[in-house]
Order: structure tokens, then sequence, then C-alpha cells
């Protein structure tokens, strides 16, 4: 579904601390894959990711998204064609952000201050959904994650497993056909982490598409993997070893 | 539309919650800027009221009246003028009037002492303004004296008291009857104060004004119009000093707003930038951020306004009466009318709401624009 | 009042400030406009669009706001001055007030048609109309700064007890102004006049609304109907609100003995025209490929309002016309 063409990305370019971090990636992802993507730190794996997802354009380079989805956000006449995000307004890149991914970042986000449920709805609320509805469908989400009991607590109450999941539920609460993971496991111990995968491989085989940037064995050794990249300072190692 | 309707009830939800959230630094704003909201409602709905006031009460007044002039200075007019400018073409009445000041030195206040034609005046009696009743503690059928021209006390039997629709301008108000009047202060026999000229046509007032000054040189006709037009400038006058003063207290706010809402906290930033990078574009910050600048000034412009209305029409403005009023030994306790037109409220809407929404712009389109992927580097 | 002024002067100042400050903007957007990039100065200037945009949308508001309030203020104005009897007097206390309110109603009408081509801009992709409105905006700022020059002066020069001319005589048949040139148009024949340029108006707007063609015709129909609509009210319509054969001012119908109605009547003339245009400009650029969509229906929604607007006001006149006792003989 989406498609990377000698993508890169220079951070403060033209100033004295401009910084390569992605330097000229090829690659597609297929809908409905689980795709891990493993490197060092500061390898890129975290640029590359918010280029994916649309985070931001990149300095040269193409992205195209395929599939109904992204051609209708855009109003583009022909359903079939793909859709050039590199060139798009930021609006767009947001309006399809939000239509067609989830984010789980490495840091959680999530907004202190706020009851977990909150956070929850918030990326529903610009959708024109009305907020009985989000919040219903907040509650189901914290059911199937198994924390409904902590919905109504503030963030900085929850317990780092009980944050990742409300990032999970977050992330989950538009309906997205793709789930971006960043460094997902980072601040999970070796329990926890096994829960994620079981919560990764029940979203695959619903149908959705997931991308994880991961150094953890745990995660890129793990059977749901369809494909296994590694970068290293901004450029593909391993184009892809299928298995 | 419905869609429209329902993202942009999300949003502003969520930045009542946000203000909520941020109770300290939300309240101690609209606490300032309704103060300053409640401070030019005063003195708009006072400088407003006054001048109804006097509207209501020279609407009573007559419309052209004639005064005699020597060497530029007011002086009796001889009955004879009148009898003169009455078979002038379109006049259908003239009527001599007796009025003048006197000063009591037991409250130091002075009253305006006028003649009447009633016929509840006799001699030896007065009506007086509840005002002066007040002050001097009178009551109907009490007795009042009032020093003569000669340093003698004469006294009265004070027969009403009265209470009119407005009482700015006749609490002050003594009513005697005409033989008295020109005892007390020794006032010449056939001259009067003035002359009030009643002319058929409204129309033709201009004309006999005209007319009557070329007839009698030495005299000064002054229309009603004119009168109102003195007042209005007056009133305006002393209101728009001090709205200048205030607009300049409106400015320093306004710069402080714009100060808060440039310098974000660390938290809020980084609020936004998640809200980014979940989905939220720039233009759904920005109406954010737009919400909450209504709803800051919406509740300050509200707050200060009831309050400018109480302290005006209910407390009767203690705060600054004496400034705009002037003379005021007598009005300590009068109330003015309460009396607000939706002109009023829309000034003052533009004046304190529209330099608010003018300052925030910037500023709210600067926190819109946090970089969504500031949330993927996690800077925590 | 006079905090009716203090009210105006600082609105305009601020408006002018603002927009010269959005004009800067737009001037480096056309100097270094390139979609293509992928540069953080790309980037910076499509983020600042949204900031131009909701400065515009604001200013519309304010100027909506503040015209009333300008009518209002100059009309309640008007016991200040020997002579006068409504607006019309005090506007004409020194040359700056008619210059002043025409200032201020073109911006205005330029605000509206500003917002409506950044609407289709914003609806499309590619940012296609990016150079129109900005070039449009660099017209509307100076504009904004004059008006806010000349309200100014105006004021400041207001001084109590000039005598000026009351609307019976500026608005007086036979005279050489503009005003009198209106006032001395043959009541009956503008009138019909009237009704012609606003039937083929409502006709056009009714078959753009439907089909979306006609979508520039229908910008020259609203004009002249708005141009023609003002011109009746003051040779013939007015006559039978004031029920006065030579009375005519087209301030006094914004006086309450008159039920203020005047300021509803100009509303429509205005929303008329300003959906009549701005269609018409989006009309021009309908062609690229990013807005062959968007346009079109965009401009049937104008056409709709356009539609409303004209057929209003002509049933209020119309009504108004069939039902008072008043006869022209
Ligand atoms: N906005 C930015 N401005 C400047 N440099 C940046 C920016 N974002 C990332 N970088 C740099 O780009 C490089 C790659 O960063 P990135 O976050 O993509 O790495 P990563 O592989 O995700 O690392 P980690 O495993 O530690 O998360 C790093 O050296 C980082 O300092
Ligand atoms: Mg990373």
């Amino acid at each position: 579904m989406i498609e990377l063409l000698n993508v890169t990305k220079i951070y403060n370019r033209g100033r004295h601390n401009e910084f390569s971090a992605v330097r000229g990636i090829t690659l597609e992802l297929i809908a409905g894959e689980c795709v891990i993507i493993k490197g060092p730190s500061g390898s890129g794996k975290s640029s590359l990711l918010s280029l994916i997802g649309c985070m931001h354009r990149p300095t040269s380079g193409r992205i195209r998204l395929h599939g109904a989805e992204a051609a209708r956000v855009v109003g583009s006449a022909n359903p079939a064609e793909p859709v050039e995000v590199t060139s798009l307004p930021e609006r767009y890149l947001t309006e399809i952000r939000r239509q067609l991914f989830g984010f789980i970042f490495q840091q959680f986000n999530l907004v202190r201050g706020i009851t977990a449920l909150e956070n929850v709805m918030l990326p529903a609320y610009p959708l024109g959904v009305p907020r009985s509805v989000i919040r219903k469908n907040a509650l189901e989400l914290f059911d199937s994650l198994g924390i409904a009991h902590r919905a109504t607590a503030r963030i900085e109450h929850l317990s780092g497993g009980e944050q990742q999941r409300v990032a999970i539920a977050r992330a989950l609460i538009t309906r997205p056909t793709a789930l971006i993971a960043d460094e997902p496991t980072a601040h999970l111990d070796s329990n926890l982490s096994r829960e994620f995968l079981a919560i990764v491989e029940k979203l695959k085989l619903a149908g959705t598409t997931l991308i994880i940037a991961s150094h953890d064995p745990l995660v890129y050794d793990s059977p749901l993997a369809d494909k296994v990249v590694e970068v290293r300072d901004g450029l593909l190692l391993s184009p892809g070893s299928s298995r | 539309m419905r869609t429209v309707i329902e993202s942009q009830r999300n949003i502003l939800d969520y930045a009542l919650s946000g203000l909520m959230r941020r109770r300290g630094k939300t309240f101690s704003l609209i606490l300032l800027y309704a103060l300053v909201v409640f401070v030019l409602a005063s003195i708009m709905f006072f400088t407003h009221a006054m001048r109804r006031e006097s509207e209501l009460l020279l609407s009573g007044a007559p419309e052209l009246v004639v005064q005699r002039m020597i060497a530029g200075r007011h002086d009796p007019i001889p009955l004879e003028y009148g009898r003169g400018i009455a078979t002038i073409r379109g006049v259908s009445r003239v009527q001599p009037r007796l009025w003048g000041y006197y000063y009591d030195s037991d409250i130091r206040a002075n009253y305006t002492v006028q003649t009447t034609t009633d016929d509840s005046i006799t001699r030896g009696t007065l009506a007086i303004g509840a005002g002066l009743a007040r002050m001097r503690s009178l009551k109907k059928g009490d007795e009042l004296s009032i020093w003569g021209y000669d340093g003698q006390p004469r006294t009265f039997q004070v027969a009403t008291i009265f209470t009119v629709e407005s009482d700015l301008l006749t609490t002050d108000l003594v009513l005697t009857h005409e033989a008295d009047f020109r005892e007390l202060f020794h006032f010449p026999m056939e001259r009067a104060t003035d002359l009030s000229v009643t002319v058929r046509n409204p129309r033709e007032i201009p004309t006999v004004a005209a007319r009557i000054a070329e007839l009698y040189p030495d005299t000064r006709p002054i229309t009603r119009q004119d009168i109102l037009r003195t007042y209005a400038a007056v009133f305006d006058w002393r209101g728009g000093i001090l709205i200048v003063m205030v607009s300049m207290a409106l400015l320093a706010f306004v710069i402080f707003a714009w100060d808060r809402a440039s310098g974000l906290s660390a938290n809020e930033q980084r609020e936004i930038g998640i809200l980014k990078s979940i989905g939220w574009k720039t233009e759904e910050v920005l109406i954010l951020k737009l919400w909450e600048g209504a709803i800051i000034s919406l509740t300050a412009f509200l707050l200060g306004l009831i309050g400018g209305y109480i302290h005006v029409f209910l407390l009767s403005a203690p705060l600054f009466a004496r400034v705009i009023k002037g003379w005021a030994t007598l009005y300590p306790s009068f109330r003015l009318t309460p009396f607000i037109d939706y002109y009023q409220v829309a000034v003052l809407f533009v004046l304190s709401v529209f330099p608010y929404l003018l300052a925030t712009v910037v500023p709210s389109w600067q926190a819109a624009i946090v970089d969504p992927d500031n949330a993927m580097r996690g800077s925590e | 009042m006079q905090s009716g002024i203090i009210a105006l002067l600082v609105t305009s100042l601020g408006t002018a400030g603002l927009l010269l400050y959005a004009a800067r903007i737009a001037i480096q957007t056309l100097r270094s406009w390139d979609l293509g990039s992928g540069s953080e100065q790309q980037l910076l200037l499509e983020r600042k669009t949204a900031l131009v945009s909701t400065i515009v949308a604001l200013i519309l508001g304010f100027q909506v706001v503040t015209l009333a309030l300008f009518i209002y203020t100059v009309d309640a104005l008007h016991i200040l001055f020997a002579g006068s009897m409504c607006a019309a007097g005090t506007l004409n206390v020194n040359p700056l007030g008619y210059p002043s309110l025409a200032i201020k109603l073109l911006c205005t009408i330029l605000a509206g048609i500003w917002m409506i081509i950044n609407r289709a801009d914003y609806l499309a992709h590619d940012f296609p109309l990016i150079k129109v409105k900005f070039t449009l905006l660099l017209v509307l700022a100076p504009l904004s700064l004059l008006e806010a020059g000349s309200l100014t002066s105006y004021f400041l020069l207001l001084k109590p007890d000039v005598i000026t001319s009351c609307c019976g005589s500026l608005f007086e048949g036979g005279r050489t102004t503009l005003a009198g040139l209106l006032a001395g148009l043959p009541p009956v024949p503008s009138a019909i006049g009237y009704y012609l340029v606003t039937a083929v108006t409502l006709l056009n707007g009714i078959i753009t609304w439907r089909t979306g063609r006609g979508g520039l015709l229908l910008a020259v129909t609203s004009l002249a109907a708005f141009i023609s609509g003002i011109a009746a009210l003051v040779a013939f319509f007015c006559l039978y609100y004031y029920e006065i054969p030579t009375h005519h001012c087209p301030f006094c119908l914004l006086q309450p003995e008159y039920g203020r109605i005047g300021y509803l009547l100009y509303a429509l003339l205005i929303s008329g025209v300003v959906t009549g245009c701005g269609g018409g400009v989006i009309h021009l650029n309908r062609k690229r490929p990013s807005l062959s969509v968007i346009v079109p229906k965009l401009q049937k929604r104008l056409a709709l309002w356009t539609v409303l607007s004209f057929s209003l006001y002509l049933l209020l006149v119309t009504i108004k016309l069939l039902t008072t006792s008043f006869r022209l003989d």
C-alpha cells in the first residue's frame, strides 16, 4: 500500500547543524503485512517511520500511497491511481495520516492532566464524530485491552504497562488500516512485551497492516514478522528479507 | 455540515476542559480582562445615562428662550420685549420666567430657585426637590429659612416635595411664588430672567429666532436644539477623555494578553505537539486556540458588562461619579434610571473583544504550527 | 458616541495593521513560492497561508460589524450638527465622510470575495489560487490602510456646530452630485429598470445554481442588480417607506422610525453582490485540473445565495410597495 522511492530526509537543511537522517531508501510495504524495521539507535528508524506515516514530507524522492482511501482523501478522480504524497500540503498529509494510520510513539506521548479515556478520544475529536460515539468506541477498546478499570484515571497515575495500552487504544480509536509503532517494547519488561505481541497478532489477524521499528530481538525474531528490514546510518542494509 | 458542527463541538469541549485544567492562569487572565471591561462599561453607561437624563429633562424645557445681554452678560429682560415678541408671526405665546441660584452655606450647596404658576404654591410656601429635602431632613409642612438680599431670613413652609422621572437636575430645585421671588431677591419689577417663547410650527423656530435677534439686537435667542447639542458635547467630552484613558489601559492589557498567548508553557507546547502528531491539523489547533480566546474574552466581557451595570445603576457609580458630575454635594444617593441600548453593548463589545482577538491571532497560529514529528522524537 | 468613534478607530487601525502584516506574508509567498520543493521555507509559507486565511476571516467579521457600527454612529451623531437629520448630514460635515463610507463598503465586499477565493483554494490540494488570492490581498491591505486614515481624519475633523445640509437637500433631484443624480432619477422608470435587471439576475442565478453554467455572467448581473437595487431604493422605493413624495434619503431608512429596515436591505444587497462576484472570480479558474470538481460545486452553492439574497430584497421592497397606502401620482 505504501511505496518509497529513493527517499531522503535532511534535517535543518542549509544550516550548520544539517543532518541527513534518511539517505535514499526504496521500500514497498504491502497491505496486511507485518514489517519490522530494526537497526541501532540513531540509525534513522523513527525518521523513516514518520516519512511512511506522512508526518512530514521527504526532502527528496517520492512516496506513493495505493488504495481507494488515500485517493478519496485528496479528492482524486481516479481511485486506481496512486496518490503522490511528496508534494501534498500539510493538511492533506494530516488528513491521510488520520484516516489511514494509527501511531504508537516511542515515549507514548500521552497528554498529562487529563484522563486515560480522554487521551484515547482525542484523535477522533476533529473528525466530526459525536462525542458519545467516540466515548463508546473508546470504552470498548479499554475493555478489549483489559484496562477498563483505569479509564477515568489520570495518565500520570498509570503504570508503564497501562500507559502503553492506553497508547495502543489511542492508535486504534480511528480504526486505522495501518498501525505504526516506534520501539513499542522499549519500556516494557519481557512479560508485558509478550502481551504486546499478542495484541499485535490479533490486529494482524483482523487485517491491519503493521509497521514496527524495534531493536528488541523478542520483536524482530517473532514469527509474526512477514518482513524484517535493517537500517543503518540512514540506509537500508538488507532489502527486505521476507520469510 | 453535521460533521463540521460535531467537530467544532468536540474542539470547543476540549478547549473548555483545557482552560479548566489551567485554572489559575485562566482565571487571573479573565479577572484582569473583566476589570478593564468593567471600568469601560461603567464610564459608558454612566455618561450615557447622564446625558439621557438631561435630555429627558430638556424635553420639557421651552423650545425657544430669549435672554437679554448687556455687555455680553446675561441681564434681566424687560417684559415689554415679550409683548413685542408676541406680535411676531408664528409666535403663539410668550411667558416671562423668573429663576436663579441660591447658595445655602449650611449644607454648602447651590439650589436652583424658580417661580411657578402652579396654584398649590401660594405666598409663603415652597415646593422642593427630593435631594434637598433629604439633605435638610425636611418633611412636608416643615419650615425652611432662606436669606434674602438684605441679609434677613424669610421663613417658608414646604408645601410639596417632588420626585420626577429624572431626578438629576430637579433634585436641587426650589419652586416659589412669583411675588416671594421678587421680594426675596429684590428682583426689579417689569423684568424677568428670560422669556420662554412658544412657536406654533416647530419648523419656524429658526426663523422666529432670527426675527427676534433682528428686532431686539441686545437679546440672545436660544433654541432647545442648541442646548441639547451643548449637553451632548459636554457629557461626551467628559466621557471621551475617560474612555481614552481607559483605552490606554486596554492597550496595556492587550499587550499583556499577546505576551501571555505567545509565551506558551512547556506543558502546553508538548500538548499541542501531541495533538498535531495524533492527527490534528494546524487549522484545528488554531481553532482550538481561537475558541480558548473567544471563551476568555466573552466571559470577561459579560462579567465586566454585568459588573458595570450593577456599579452604575444599582450602586450609583460610587467610583467616579464625582469626576463626571463635578458638582456633587446634593447627589450622594441619587440613582440613574437603568438604561442601556444595544448600541452601547455593541460598542463595548467591539472595544473590548476585538482588540483581544487581534492581539492573539498571530501567537495562536505560532502555537499551532508545532511540528508533529516533535512527538516522534519523544522530547520528554 | 465618543466611545463608538474610539471603537471604530481602534478597530480600523488594528485591522489595517494586521492586514499589512498579512500583505508582507503575501509578498514573501508570491516571491518564493515553490510547491514542488520540500524545503522548510516552503513548508513555513504553506503554514502561513493558514494564518492569512484566519486573519482575513477575522477581519471580514470585524468589517461587517464595524460597517453597521459606523453607519449607526454617524446616524446618531446627527444631533450635533445643525441642519442634519440623519447620517447623510453627518457624513457631509466634511469631505471625508462619504469616501470613508465608500472605502469601508469596498473593503467589506473585497474581504468577502477574498474568503470565497480562499475557500476554493483550500478545498483543492495544490494551492491553485494562491497567486490570485495573495494578489488580491495586496489590494485589500492598502485599501484598509486608506480606510483607517480616512476614518481617523474624518472623525478628527468632525467639528460640532458646523452647519451641514440635511438629507432632504443632499438627495434632491437636479443636483450634479452622485446623490442628486440618484435622487433625480425618474422614479417609475428606475423601478422598472430595477425589476428587469433583478429578473435577469435571478434567472441567471437559478440557471447557474441548477446547471453550473453562466457563472461569469452572474458576476456582471449581480453587480448590476446591486447598483440598480441601490438606485431604485433611492429613487423610488424609499418614497414608499417614508410616504413623502420628495424624500429620497438612503440613510433615514436606518432610523428606528422605519424599523431600521435599511440595515437588512443593505445587508441583502451586499451578500448578493459578494456571492455573485465571488462566484465569477472562481469561475475564471475552473479549468485548472484540481479545481474542476470543486469550483462548479462551490459555484452552485454561491449562486443559490445570490438568488436568495436578491429575491428576499425584491420581496421586501415589493411587499412595502403593495401594502402601504401611499401612492405616487
Ligand atoms: N528534527 C530533527 N532535527 C535534527 N536532527 C534530527 C531530527 N530528528 C532526528 N534527528 C537525527 O537523526 C538521526 C536519526 O534519528 P532517528 O530518531 O530517526 O533514529 P532512531 O533510529 O529512531 O534512533 P532510536 O533507536 O534511538 O530511536 C539521529 O541522529 C537524530 O539526532
Ligand atoms: Mg527512534
